[in-house]
């Protein structure tokens, strides 16, 4: 199968772009993990009327059945509950669904593949009854449930104060939050840069905030958190930036540090990333080498939804103008979408400064799993850092990062750890990534059609 | 761990963890319905046989892997239930030997 | 800035450079290891680390031998056992094929060679329960197996230093001159001088040995390799097909690793090698050929490592032609990691004695092709 533009990921970006492209005549494939087109944001989103009210369950609800409604509409190829695992150059894109691992070539590659919930490390978190915000929101769009008994949660961003008030309207009362953002003054220029361009977003995250405030449920101010438990979740323990600790029965921990971007496609497309120390993540370094895929939204630098349909787009008129499709209207259309992401920008700066990464280096206890697949300890990784000369070697010493996951909940850690414990530099992008990007069965494999000879 | 909230609607379907039959409702996750049903874990890991449960739901973690209708390794995060579905807590390693194989040897 | 003063270089900070450096640093040479990156970074980090004497060219045999005896007491050499299991190594073919593992076993045995044996019916079934049943003989190594390659490069860095060899990682050659009684070597702002040299820059060996003023051509593999989750035990030799480019088994870790020499691409000055996803699937639909019940088994991670492959996949051991006290030891061409215990003591042989007990006539310098002189 041939197209002029492949699009890996179904979400905002995603959907903007090939809906933009499709319209204009180019042929177009989306590839996307999940079964309905959405992304996380929006994931599960055209199963609406599942629920009474769902504009409590989706933020911009409406834009996003918007997007979706004309993603459907544009013509474009789609392909769900496809995994893309590998990508060769030329582009040719190796997708599994499963029953078929297939072979996509196209002309232009664009990666929408979105975020992924920055990995938040502390002793414990890999015991049952630990999961992320995002998983518990997911399970609230995918399966309409709610914690069964009153979780704690913990961490910051704007996610967590987002399902925080969405447990609030649906009745389920938070046992407590734990806000474990370092104590730092309000980013009043970045604050105020918000609210001239985009003062509606903030007073949504206000009214949250009001909600939580009103409702009573306890915030605490914390520095560290650690679980305790045997076969699960039993107690969280709670360090205060004062030192002292306090210990809490708990069944359900609910944890979130912000997004960062899911790179590994792109680093298997050869895409460039840089480290931001700021962001402490990677985002994608936009060097506009001829050959570099074009990358979208979250998966480049993290944004929102919003920012995302809006680059997505303008991505789209970009590609649609490189290949002779583009239309008058494309100049008032760009005008509008700059106008938008500006706005988004404005907010993003503001929610950056405002919800920092949370710090990695002496705080993470040495028994904290920092490599969930191999059990990689933080103690392990500190014990190797004097004679080791970088990620790559940390990983041929102890197996961290060989696991399934291909070091998603590691890389990033392991190389601030290191960093912080060797005082060499923090490394640009951890890990070499080896595909397959996902893992793929032997018999699925063996399904890939033969290489032509040459 | 997870109760369904008020007012949501959707057909109702019978799956089976660990042999036993469990409600689930169309277009969930396998991994939704492990949470549900006590001990809520997905696996023992390879190393220390230690118990984890769905973290991420977004095929991130890979901690929810569990054997969906005789497949080992599945990511039940990533698999939508289906009627007579089978998913089973895996309690040791994928195990690949043949069936003639003898190992007592 | 005064040189450092060794009596030998070890370029090449990859297994066999360790071993080497091993074995002289143990009988008191004051040795040298110069890695441009870090230890094991490419091939030895990359391998299937298969030790195997099994479907050896005769001229390598007597060697691969002579490392079988010494990996079966590995920790008397590096303290440790470096994963190694001798599960056995099996080849294994169908009907129209077992002519041919017949014939190698005669040829075998008039060169007196008897590790090979031919297995067939209830004993082939027993050694690979679940084979395919068009596969009907095998010729067999017991005392064959494989080893963990992240442990046996530790084991080695680490009795290596501990004899007393000294490892510069991060500097590459740059350049040599000889010099009264030697060489002098140029490593960035560090300058080494070494009565003697060995050469096992393994990819870059003929970059190397061009700055000692040796030109040699010399071939690149980027054998690609996969590897499963950790799977229950099975208990299998390793595996390989008459006439098919795969190689399976089972490591200490639990996975199963699938190679055999399919290539990827590369790019030798960036050090960079990639896999063809499609050759891959070569080398999945051979495996579920042989082993059909293993199918379902996730492959988690797939990749090439970079190393020197010859015109007769035999590798360069000896003087150099050109370039005296300096010594070649590369070109193993996807099999050399079963050669590391032996290699490191025929290159401390040939460093201290200028000879050793193997012949080493079909591996001569003599065969590297000559690189045009630089324009």
């Amino acid at each position: 199968m041939r197209f002029d533009v492949a699009i890996v990921g179904a979400g905002p970006a995603g959907l903007a772009c090939s809906a933009t492209l499709a319209e204009r005549g180019l042929t177009v494939a989306l590839i996307d993990e999940q079964p309905s087109p959405g992304g996380q944001v929006w994931r599960n989103i055209e199963a609406a009327d599942r629920f009474a009210d769902p504009s409590t369950i989706w933020s911009d609800y409406e834009a996003g059945r918007a997007a979706v409604a004309r993603f459907r509409r544009s013509g474009c190829t789609y392909l769900p509950k496809t995994q893309v695992f590998q990508i060769e150059p030329g582009w040719r894109l190796f997708a599994n669904s499963g029953a078929t691992a297939d072979l996509l070539e196209a002309d232009r590659l664009v990666l929408a593949v979105g975020a992924q919930e920055r990995p938040m490390p502390f002793a414990g978190w890999q015991l049952p009854g630990v999961m992320t915000v995002g998983a518990a929101q997911i399970l609230l769009k995918t399966s309409g449930t709610v914690p069964e008994t009153a979780p704690w949660l913990a961490g910051s961003g704007p996610l967590l104060l987002y399902y925080a008030s969405q447990l609030l309207a649906m009745g389920v009362r938070p046992a407590g939050i734990i806000d474990l953002r370092p104590p730092q003054p309000v980013a009043v220029r970045q604050l105020l840069g918000a609210v001239r361009a985009n003062a509606g977003a903030l007073l949504k995250g206000a009214r949250w905030l009001a909600a939580l405030r009103t409702s009573g449920v306890p915030i605490i101010r914390a520095r560290q958190i650690a679980v305790r438990g045997g076969e699960r979740l039993e107690f969280i323990e709670i360090t205060r930036s004062n030192g002292e600790i306090r210990r809490e029965a708990a069944s359900i921990l609910l944890v979130h540090d912000g997004v960062v971007p899911r790179t590994h496609e792109g680093a298997m497309a050869g895409a460039r990333y840089r480290w931001d120390e700021a962001l402490a993540c990677v985002v994608a370094a936009a060097d506009g080498e001829p050959d570099a895929p074009v990358i979208v939204g979250d998966a480049a630098r993290i944004g929102g939804a919003t920012s995302a349909l809006a680059e997505g787009q303008l991505a789209g008129l970009d590609i649609a103008a490189a290949l002779g499709k583009a239309q008058p209207s494309d100049s008032g259309l760009r005008a509008m979408l700059a106008k938008s992401l500006a706005a988004e920008r404005a907010l993003r700066g503001f929610l950056d400064h405002h919800y920092p990464p949370r710090p990695v280096g002496d705080d993470i206890a040495d028994e904290t799993v920092i490599c969930r697949c191999e059990e990689i300890t933080a103690g392990t990784i500190r014990a190797h850092a004097a004679d080791v000369a970088g990620i790559d070697e940390l990983k041929a010493h102890t197996r961290i990062g060989m696991g399934r996951c291909q070091g998603r909940n590691c890389a990033a850690v392991a190389a601030r750890l290191l960093a912080h414990h060797s005082g060499k530099p923090q490394e640009n992008f951890a890990y070499r990534v080896r595909p397959p990007a996902r893992a793929i069965r032997i018999d699925e494999l063996a399904r890939l059609p033969t290489e032509p000879k040459p | 761990m997870f109760r369904r909230i008020d007012g949501y609607t959707s057909t109702t379907i019978t799956v089976f963890v660990d042999g036993i039959p469990v409600e689930a409702t169309a277009g969930e996750y396998a991994a939704a319905v492990l949470l549900r049903t006590p001990p809520h874990t997905a696996r023992l890991t390879p190393l220390s046989a230690s118990p984890r449960a769905p973290y991420c739901m977004m095929g991130v973690c890979t901690d929810c892997a569990a054997t969906v209708d005789g497949v080992t390794s599945v990511l039940t995060c990533q698999t939508v239930v289906t009627q007579g579905m089978r998913i089973d807590r895996p309690t040791g390693l994928p195990d690949f030997n043949a069936e003639d194989a003898d190992h007592a040897l | 800035m005064s040189p450092m003063e060794y009596d030998v270089a070890v370029i090449g900070g990859g297994l066999h450079g360790l071993s080497a450096a091993l074995h002289l640093a143990r009988r008191k040479r004051k040795v040298v290891i110069i890695e441009r990156r870090w230890i094991g970074r490419h091939a030895s980090s990359a391998t299937a680390a298969g030790v195997r004497s099994l479907s050896r060219d005769p001229a390598e045999i007597a060697l691969s031998r002579a490392a079988m005896e010494i990996w079966h007491r590995i920790d008397a050499l590096v303290s440790d056992d470096c994963g190694f299991h001798a599960n056995g190594q099996i080849r294994v073919a169908k009907a129209g094929d077992v002519a041919r593992l017949e014939a190698r076993q005669v040829d075998l045995l008039a060169r007196g060679w008897s590790h090979e044996r031919l297995v067939e019916g209830a004993e082939l079934k027993r050694l690979l329960p679940g084979l395919a049943p068009d596969y009907v003989a095998g010729l067999f190594v017991d005392d064959d197996g494989s080893a963990d390659p992240h442990r046996t490069l530790i084991a080695f860095r680490k009795a290596a230093e501990g004899a007393g060899a000294t490892i510069l990682q991060g500097i590459g050659v740059d350049g040599a001159e000889p010099v009264a009684g030697g060489w002098r070597i140029r490593c960035g702002e560090t300058s080494i001088r070494a009565a003697q040299v060995v050469n096992a820059a393994g990819a870059w060996a003929a970059e190397a040995a061009g700055r000692f003023g040796d030109p040699i051509l010399l071939g690149t593999k980027a054998s690609m390799m996969m590897v499963t989750e950790r799977v229950a035990p099975m208990h299998l030799p390793v595996i390989a097909v008459v006439g098919q480019a795969l190689s399976l088994k089972q490591t200490n870790q639990g996975t199963l690793l699938l190679g055999g020499g399919l290539q990827g691409r590369f790019d030798l000055a960036a050090e960079r090698s990639e896999v063809r996803m499609q050759r891959l699937a070569e080398a999945a639909r051979t495996a579920l050929a042989v082993l059909p019940h293993i199918g379902k088994a996730m492959i988690t991670r797939t990749w090439a490592g970079l190393e020197a492959a010859t015109p007769d996949l035999l590798p360069i051991i000896g003087h150099s032609l050109k370039a005296p006290g300096l010594i070649h030891a590369f070109g193993f061409s996807g099999h050399g990691f079963a050669l590391v215990p032996i290699m490191g003591r025929v290159l401390a042989d040939l460093v201290i004695e200028g000879r050793t007990e193997f012949d080493l006539t079909a591996f001569s310098p003599a065969r590297a092709g000559v690189a045009p002189e630089a324009g």
